[in-house]
């Protein structure tokens, strides 16, 4: 049997073990260690559990992963998405589906904080979707805001998928995560837009809201978020300006995250806990998939499956907008069904030959794959944005009432991703001027 | 069985509370590197060393079991919701005990690294000094190890638990 055989036998048990519900850091490592095993030698496979989760685990890059993440907890934990929402509310309201504006702006000020796209969602929905619904918002517009929104974790820097991108790619992680800021604050300001638009069509998917804040109201809740562009200042300007690389500014933000909170007294020791707890808990579940996805980057090199896809694309001389284009179909499909880590994670060693076959700018890619990973959180069956959005509201509001409210927000990410696809530039600018 | 959770839990919570530990101390470790790097010019030696093989090693890897027991570890529930009760009983003990191989397998070959590197007092060079890194080694048969009895436990617990269901 060739390599190649083995390695699509591989692919097919794969998801055959995710469909049974086998956690998916232990299928990947599972299919590895056989195809490994079965390829080169049980001796060979048995070499590659030995050491190398522990190489990849004990990296200086990825200690950016925990304390982006513990930056996020702390901000969180802390207090500031409630100021957020506020501020933002007390701004925005009076346009026309403002409540849902001010959600979107508010996930993308919180975003700046978090770097995980369903702790985005789930630190909003708690606050934003109750008032929406007591403002007599349409349900599927309330749900589906907080969801879409939550995407923009994932994009506005810190970003864990873009850190885990640079990783497997091997690319400048600073330069990454400012890739993400330019289309980050494109979406955010397409879904406000969409959102306007709809409601001044049709008034009742939320009503106006009879509240009047007064100016110096507006100002001292303006002032209560300080704290976010004080996190922006230590993420994205360290990184921007050099003074910290990605990995320092990690922890920089979780430092200054903390210092912030205990300022405001609003950090106590169980909240610290609390901060702690969720922070190993989404690493643990990250790095547990990250390393069964090495080992089957590993089988899947050995396999040649990559290679082949790389020269199949080559022969057909697709362009590059053509070959992403193939790829988004690829996404979109598999997104349906696995989580975007696991997605991220499993696509990534078969296309990267395929991105550099082509000739693709290796951070443009990495922009439009988080997009695509991004659409997967919206789309049904797994959805896991509108499941997070769903653990919050409970019987409220249906699931089916949630994606129905997100198919809205998809097109706009669709439009996004035309625009990201016609003007490389939204991503590249800000990035060609680190260099 | 009730015993063996005790203690599975209790070496969960002490692990934990050393993972967390250890990131707080990461967190720490490199705002004072860049502090002096910036204040200074003179950057704690060994800190990419010790951030990476006696911080990140175990919070990373002492993070697996607590994860384990929280039941947060990604799995994708659409196709065996479909089946019938039975059929997935059946399905979530053959997994279960496929599970368990893997991690096993995984803690047996990386303990046998970790005696290796132990024998010979592994060390990552440093611009200045050696760091022992052997020591981090450990972290992987311990967190994978403890994994593997977990899901172990938890698969015979089902077992248990539907064979009741069937004298009812």
């Amino acid at each position: 049997m060739s390599s190649l055989t083995i390695g699509m036998i591989g692919l097919g048990c794969l998801l055959l073990l995710i469909a049974l519900r086998v956690h998916i850091g232990i299928a990947l490592g599972l299919v590895s260690i056989g195809g490994l095993a079965v390829m080169r030698s049980p001796q060979a496979a048995g070499s590659a559990l030995a050491s190398q989760p522990f190489e990849f685990v004990a990296h200086w890059s990825l200690s950016a992963i925990p304390m982006f993440l513990l930056m996020g907890a702390i901000a969180y934990h802390s207090g500031m998405t409630a100021d957020l929402y506020s501020a933002a509310r007390r701004w925005l309201s009076r346009l026309p589906g403002g409540l849902a504006v001010a959600t979107c702006f508010a996930s993308a000020g919180f975003a700046a904080a978090s770097g995980s796209s369903m702790a985005t969602a789930a630190a909003m929905g708690r606050l934003a979707i109750p008032e929406m619904l007591k403002a007599k918002y349409e349900p599927g517009l309330a749900a589906g805001v907080v969801a879409a929104s939550g995407t923009l974790g994932s994009l506005i820097p810190p970003s864990i998928l873009m850190v885990l991108y640079g990783i497997f790619t091997q690319q400048p992680i600073g330069q990454l995560l400012i890739a993400g800021i330019g289309p980050g604050i494109l979406t955010a300001v397409l879904f406000a837009t969409m959102i306007i638009t709809r409601v001044k069509l049709n008034p009742e998917l939320a009503p106006s809201i009879q509240e009047h804040s007064t100016w110096s109201e507006r100002f001292r809740d303006l002032v209560k978020v300080w704290p976010i562009p004080v996190l922006i200042a230590a993420v994205v300007v360290s990184i921007y300006a050099g003074i910290a690389t990605a990995t320092e500014a990690a922890a920089i933000g979780a430092a200054a995250a903390l210092v912030i909170a205990i300022i405001r007294k609003e950090m106590n020791i169980s909240r610290l806990k609390l901060s702690l707890f969720e922070t190993l808990e989404s690493t643990g579940s990250i790095f547990f998939i990250a390393v069964g996805a090495v080992l089957f980057t590993r089988f899947l090199a050995f396999s040649g499956i990559p290679v082949y896809l790389a020269d199949l694309i080559e022969i057909t001389n697709l362009s590059p907008l053509a070959t992403l284009m193939l790829i988004s179909l690829v996404y979109i499909f598999l997104g349906m069904f696995l989580d975007p880590l696991g997605l991220m994670l499993v696509t990534l060693p078969v296309f990267i030959p395929v991105f550099e076959a082509v000739g693709i700018n290796m951070i443009w890619a990495g922009v439009i794959t988080i997009k695509f990973i991004e659409i997967g959180l919206l789309t049904p069956p797994i959805g896991l944005n509108a499941y997070v959005v769903s653990g919050i509201v409970g019987d409220k509001v249906p699931l089916m009432t949630i994606f129905r409210g997100l198919i809205w927000f998809i097109a706009v990410e669709i439009v996004v991703l035309m625009l990201l696809f016609l003007f490389p530039g939204i991503s590249l600018y800000l990035p060609s001027l680190m260099q | 069985m009730k015993s063996v959770d005790l203690a599975l839990g209790a070496i969960t919570r002490i692990l934990i509370v050393v993972a967390g530990l250890a990131a707080l101390a990461m967190m720490s470790l490199v705002v004072l590197d860049v502090t002096l790097r910036y204040m200074t010019s003179q950057p704690l030696q060994g800190t990419l060393e010790i951030a990476s093989y006696y911080f990140m090693a175990p919070l990373v890897l002492f993070s697996f079991p607590f994860v384990e027991r929280q039941q947060r570890h990604v799995r994708i529930s659409l196709v065996t919701d479909l089946l019938s009760d039975r059929l997935q009983r059946i399905l979530t003990v053959a997994t279960g005990f496929l599970s368990c191989a893997y991690l096993a397998f995984f803690a047996f070959k990386a303990g046998e690294e970790a005696i290796k590197k132990t024998g010979i007092g592994e060390v990552a060079p440093s611009l200045t000094f050696d760091v022992y890194i052997w020591a981090a080694r450990w972290t992987v048969p311990i967190g994978i190890g403890l994994m593997a009895v977990m899901l172990l436990v938890d698969t015979l617990r089902h077992i248990a638990d539907s064979s009741e269901e069937k004298l009812k």
